[in-house]
Formats: C-alpha cells, structure tokens, sequence
C-alpha cells in the first residue's frame, strides 16, 4: 500500500515539475510553443529585402529567448531526476533522457543559427540615417486582453547598423568584483557598468530588463559617452581623515599631525623617522576598532558588518572608539626587527568621537529642500522622457540603433557562459551606438542630462556639507619609555572639510603629564643644581592640511599634505639613558611638507615627508629630516575578500 | 493590476495603486519622488503612495482595446556613498499578484525605475 502511494505521489511529482514532458502547458510550455511558431514563419517568410535585416535581428532575439526557456527545462528536468534520485523509474528516465536530449539539439541548432545571423549582421555596411522617424501610432488592434504586439515596422526601411560585440572579443575593462568595495576608487560609469553586469548575471536568462532600473543605468551610460559629464567620468574622492599611524605625539612617529578619523576594522602603519626626538627610529602602529576587529574574526561580511553598527546602540558608541598600539622596532633583544614583543611596545592609545558633524540625519531639512526641488524636476523629466524612448506596448527601445543593439547584446548575452557575461556585456556597452541615436532620442537625453547635472550639484552640496562637518576626537596615549619616566598624553583632535571636498584641515591640542615622578625627583636630589621637576611636561598645538590631486582611476590619489607644530616644553628633556638634561626647556617648531604616493588601488599608500624645525628637544639646533614609510588600509584588503 | 512583463501592466480604469517603499540597505537619509500624470511627488518615509489610475489623464499609446498607456517613474535618492537599497511591493486594488522590486545604490547619482500601466 505504501508503495503504490509513492509511485502515486513520485509520478504526480514528475508530472507537475516538467510540464514540457507532459505538453508543455505551464506558461513557459506555452511561450516555447509561441517561439517555435513565429520562428518557423519568420525562417519560412518570404521576406522583402528592406525588411530582411530586421527580421534578422527579430529571429536572433527570439532564438536567444527560446533558447533561454529550454536550457531552463533542461535544468529542470536535471533537478526533478536528481530529486527523486532512486525512486525514479525505467520509463520515466527514459523519457527524461530523450527530452533532455531533444531539447539540446534545440537549443545547439538555435546557437548555430544564432551566430550564422550575428556573422551576416556583422558584415553589413548599412550606415544610419539621422532623420525623425515617426514613432508608432497608437494602435487599438489588441484584444484585450493577449499582450501587445511587438512594434511597428515602419521605421525599418533604413536599418540600423549592427552592433555585434563579438563573444570572443569580450573583454573585461573593469574588474567588476573590485567596484563599489571601501577604499576603491572608480568612475561612476565603472560602477554603472558592473551595476548592471552584476544585475544581468544574476538572473536565470541573463536579460537587461528595460522595465526595471537597467533602462535608467543604461541612459546614464548613453548620456556618459555622449556628453561626458564630468560627475560620470571622473572618480570618487578618496577620504582624508583616517589616521592609520603613530600619533604625532608618540616621539617616534614622523608625523606632525594626528587625525581623528579610524579604520573601520584594522589599519597598519611603518614609518621612519621620529620627530620630536633625534633617533631614526621605526614605528609599527596597529590601529583599529574594537567591533569591527570582533565582527572580523566572526567572519562577518564588511557590508553586514557597517549595517548592523547602525542599527545596535551597542556597536553605535563602540563604533566610535578606537585603539592603537605602537611598536619601536630599535628596542628589544634584536633591534631593528620587529617581534612584537612588550619590549618594544612604545606606546598604547585609545579614542572616542566627542562630536560628529558628518551624521547625515543633521541635514534632514537640506535633503528634502533637495527632493522637493533637483530630485522632483529630474524624476518629471525622466518621466516625461520614457514614452520618446521607449514603445509603451513592447518596452523596447524606439530608437533603431538602440533596439539593434539591445537585440544583439541581448542574443550575445544568452549564448554566453556564466563566466563571459561580464565581458560581454563590459564590450557591449562600450559600443553603445551613441553616434547614430535619432534626433528624438538625443533630445530626451539631452533633458535628462540637465535635470541630472542639476540633481547631482544639489546632491553634491548637501553630501559635502555631511562628509566635511566638524569631527572632535578625545585621544589617550599612554607613552611607555625604556629608561625615562613613562607619560600620559590628553590630545583634542579636531577636523574640518571645505566645500567641494578639496582640503581637509586638522588640528591638535595636547597635553603631557609623566606618571610616575619618583625617579626625576631622585635624579635632581643627586643633582640639586636642576629645578625641581613637575607634573607637566608640555603642551603643544598643531595644524595641518591635506589636499588631494591626480587621477584615481590610474593610480589613486595623491595627497599633498603641509602641517606645522608649535611645542612648549616645561621640563628640561630626558634622553635615552634616563639623564635630564639642563637647559633644554623653551619653545619648538616645526614646519612638515609632504606627499603621500598610492600603490594603484591595493590600499598601500607611502607617505614621503621633509619637516624643519628649530630643534630638538634634545639639541638646540636648527634640523631638517626626511621622513618615508608605508601604511595599509586593511578595510580595503578585508572588503576584497569578503564583502557581504 | 496584471503584470504583462516585468515594468508593464494593465489595469482598470480607477482602479488603485498602493506602491510600499522601505530603505533597506546602508542607512540614507530616505529619498523617493515620484511622477505621474503630470504630478510630481516626495513620497514620505514609511507612507504607502497611492495613485488612482485614470484613463482620461493617460496620454500614452496602447494596443490594448480602447485603451491609454500612463508611465509612473520612481526616482531613489542615497546621502550614502554606497551600500543603499529600497525595496517596494507594489499592488492594485482590483486584485493580480502583487509585484515586488528592489534597486541597490550604485556610485552616487540616483536609481530610477519607470512602469508603463495600461488603462483599459
């Protein structure tokens, strides 16, 4: 009894999971039917010669269509034998297996024919002609109730060239997998361009779906290669704000500056070079934050991970908290290695963000100035646009040109792997037929170009007016010495963006106090001719600038970078041996030029610096010093690997 | 409202279409107009917009019998550099499966969607 019940339910299942077996009466079962039909009758037409190549371009877009649907029921008939595995029978394996087998055939005939077509649209020489064709008339043939039909055909007597990006010919201008990650840095058409790739990929017939956003990104495009506006062309800013080294204050750091901004995970930096005091040493400063570090090691996805210290008031405060810790390599058993060891911890740090002007929801009245104004007319003219661009019957393209090279993009899309879609459809929308677009269609772009530009200054205003609001840091640096008596550091960093984006200015306010004072008070008992020492030991203020250049698309930013530091030291300076020496109180300046050179998108930059400065607060003579060394953003390295 | 293909449907005459938009990425600042029938529209955060599909108001062409075509255009705003998306349900008051989408945030211009309704 209980066999017969799943030979019942094993052919029911059979049954309703491959309705092509069965007479294919699914709606895929009977759109393959309508397939089948109408390219018989266009094969079989007797076609006029002005008509022939859109016929052509007709038959590739439904093959590739037919095609689609049959590698889907080959699937799933793939699925349904996999599925009932065992249970399956003698019959219903053959049958399976004879379907699957005709269906291939189908769908290899289908290729062939494809590429035969896409060969002889290859070889035409047809040039477009620049003329307003009338758009198709309203019709009210329907019946009310099938779809419509596909567009007129009166505008087919000067067809438009082809547009065949070649499989083979696909290449991938823009690693796809690397664009909209943190720190990388590429053009708004590089992104539309892999926004669209990742969205075609991802769905089962690998369509452009002109009635989802794909038609907006794709007139983005057009107007891109047409017009080329600057905000489509050029990159993104890089930020200015992250400190990744030691802080200026550290005495090894080669850095006068310190800014307030932090890693969102993790972030390394070596550098040559310390400042304040007269030695070469080579700082290695880890710097990160305490819930991105965690959420790391749970193997979180980066995305995840920004979006979920939004929403937890926990990670919200933790979020804003950073650590560091600063290793002088020339201490320890093996000097100039790095073994990190407590030896040679030089210093420990953490912060908190006091106040954050760059939080968007401060800017709730701008934004919806913004909509109500930019946002509204943009959204009026695309709207207003749609019908001139594309037929409201068949959603597709009005334009001659850029209904053939949907067709043939489409038909390159479908015969292509998985694997070649990106470069297909990468080849295909560098060949957008922007020089043959008809009048109406350059018009409409034109439109939405402006409402764009427009949009985007707007935007732009209030996104610059978030991203260069004030930032105030609280810093804590316990400073840890071999021989001298360790140090507390309380630092104020304060940051500022202008308008546009262009400079970033820091400042720092500081104070040092030394922990312990048994040993300075020992050491001027035994040298009474010294002042008694006291608990501050200096305060110091210091202001910088950044300012990136160059191209981003080729190598990264650069970032030219000037600061200046005063320092007023109230005790007389103590070197390495732990000796106070007399004298050496008074008042520091130093003046630091500087250019941090990116390795092209990796994450490295290396800062190369030159500082000047009165003195030391060793010895008072004037200095002059070079500074080099590299650090590693490691959000970037982090998002590479696993973004979401 | 039924769904012809993806971004195009028919619908009846009056009939009412209730579009539900969330922000469901990196948290923006919610940014989503809308235009239709010649009005233009800042759709509030967590308000459904609601648009009654009138015939004599459409001016598009259509094959379908006696019938206009009306297009409606969702354009979706990010403060955000990246990681924003919306999600929307869109349902007709006459019945049909509801019909759901989502855009996420590429660079920093704007996503935009447009539906093409046929009035019948």
């Amino acid at each position: 009894m209980r066999a017969i019940a799943i030979t019942v339910i094993l052919i029911a299942t059979l049954f309703a999971g491959a309705p092509i077996v069965r007479g294919q009466s699914s709606p895929d079962g009977e759109r393959i039917r309508q397939l089948r039909e109408e390219i018989q009758k266009r094969e079989n037409a007797q076609i006029p010669d002005d008509l022939a190549e859109l016929n052509r371009s007709k038959l590739i877009e439904r093959r590739a269509e037919l095609r689609t649907l049959l590698k889907n029921e080959i699937l799933k008939l793939q699925k349904h034998q996999t599925d009932i595995a065992n249970f399956i029978t003698a019959q219903e394996k053959e049958r399976i297996t004879d379907a699957i087998q005709t269906y291939t055939a189908e769908v290899d005939r289908l290729g062939a024919a494809m590429q035969k077509d896409l060969a002889a649209d290859s070889g035409t020489s047809n040039r477009p002609v620049l003329e307003t064709t009338s758009n198709p008339s309203t019709t009210s043939g329907g019946n009310g109730s099938n779809p419509p039909t596909s567009a007129s055909l009166s505008d087919s007597t000067n067809p438009a060239p082809a547009v065949t990006p070649n499989i083979a010919e696909g290449t991938e201008a823009v690693n796809c997998e690397e664009v909209d990650k943190p720190g990388k840095e590429f053009s708004e058409v590089d992104r539309i361009v892999c926004g669209l790739v990742k969205a075609v990929r991802g769905r089962p017939d690998k369509a452009i779906e002109i009635g989802e956003d794909d038609r907006f990104e794709i007139v983005k495009l057009l107007i891109a290669r047409k017009m080329t506006p600057k905000y489509l062309i050029e990159a993104s800013e890089a930020r200015l704000d992250k400190q990744l080294g030691a802080s200026s204050v550290n005495g090894v750091s080669p850095n006068l500056i310190t800014h307030g901004g932090v890693p969102f995970i993790l972030g390394m930096a070596v550098e040559n070079g310390g400042l304040t005091e007269t030695g070469n040493d080579t700082a290695i400063t880890f710097r990160g934050n305490p819930i991105g570090l965690i959420n790391a090691f749970k193997t979180k996805g980066f995305m995840e991970m920004v979006k979920e210290s939004e929403s937890d008031p926990l990670q919200r405060f933790l979020k804003k908290t950073s650590f560091a810790f600063t290793f002088n390599t020339t201490r320890g058993r093996e000097p100039g290695v790095f073994t990190g060891s407590s030896q040679q911890l030089a210093s420990v740090s953490a912060r908190i963000e006091l106040i954050n002007k760059r939080v968007p929801t401060l800017y709730i009245k701008d934004w919806e100035n913004f909509l109500g104004n930019e946002a509204k007319r943009l959204t009026r003219v695309i709207n207003d646009n749609a019908g001139k661009l594309v037929d409201p019957n068949t959603l597709e393209w009005r334009d001659r040109a850029l209904r053939n090279w949907a067709a043939q993009t489409q038909a390159n899309l479908t015969a292509a792997s998985d694997a070649e879609v990106s470069g297909v459809l990468q080849a295909a929308l560098n060949n957008l037929p922007v020089d043959d677009l008809e009048p109406n269609t350059i018009s409409a772009l034109t439109d939405i170009e402006n409402a764009l530009d427009a949009y985007q200054t707007g935007r732009e205003s209030i996104v610059d007016r978030i991203n260069n609001g004030t930032v105030l840091t609280f810093e804590y640096l316990n400073k840890r010495e071999v021989n001298e008596p360790d140090t507390s550091n309380f630092m104020i960093i304060a940051e500022k963006g202008t308008a546009g984006g262009r400079v970033n200015f820091t400042f720092n306010g500081s104070l040092t106090i030394f922990n312990n004072m048994t040993s300075l008070r020992n050491f001027v008992a035994a040298n009474p001719t010294l002042p008694q020492p006291r608990r501050v030991r200096d305060f110091q203020f210091a202001g910088g600038m950044d300012i990136p250049f160059g191209s981003m698309q080729k190598f990264g930013k650069f970032v030219f970078f000037a600061s200046g530091k005063y320092e007023r030291l109230l005790e007389n300076a103590i070197d390495d041996l732990g000796l106070i020496l007399p004298n050496t109180t008074g008042d520091i300046a130093h003046l630091q030029l500087g250019l941090k050179i990116p390795i092209a998108k990796s994450g490295f930059k290396i800062p190369v610096s030159v500082t000047f400065a009165n003195r030391t607060e060793l010895i008072k003579e004037n200095t002059v010093k070079g500074n080099f060394g590299f650090s590693l953003d490691l959000d970037t390295i982090f998002s590479k690997f696993n973004p979401f | 409202m039924q769904t012809i293909k993806r971004g195009l449907f028919k619908v009846s005459d009056g009939e009412e279409i209730t579009i539900k938009i969330r922000s469901t990425g990196t948290k923006t600042l919610f940014g989503v107009n809308c235009a239709v029938f010649g009005e233009d529209l800042i759709i509030p955060e967590g308000q459904p917009l609601k648009v009654t599909m009138d015939k004599s108001q459409a001016t598009g062409e259509s094959n379908f019998q006696n019938a206009k075509s009306a297009t409606l255009t969702l354009l979706f705003s990010f403060t955000s550099n990246q990681g924003g998306r919306y999600d929307w349900t869109m349902t007709g008051s006459e019945g049909g499966d509801p019909f759901t989408a989502f855009t996420k945030q590429i660079g920093k211009l704007p996503k935009s969607v447009t539906y093409t309704f046929h009035i019948v």
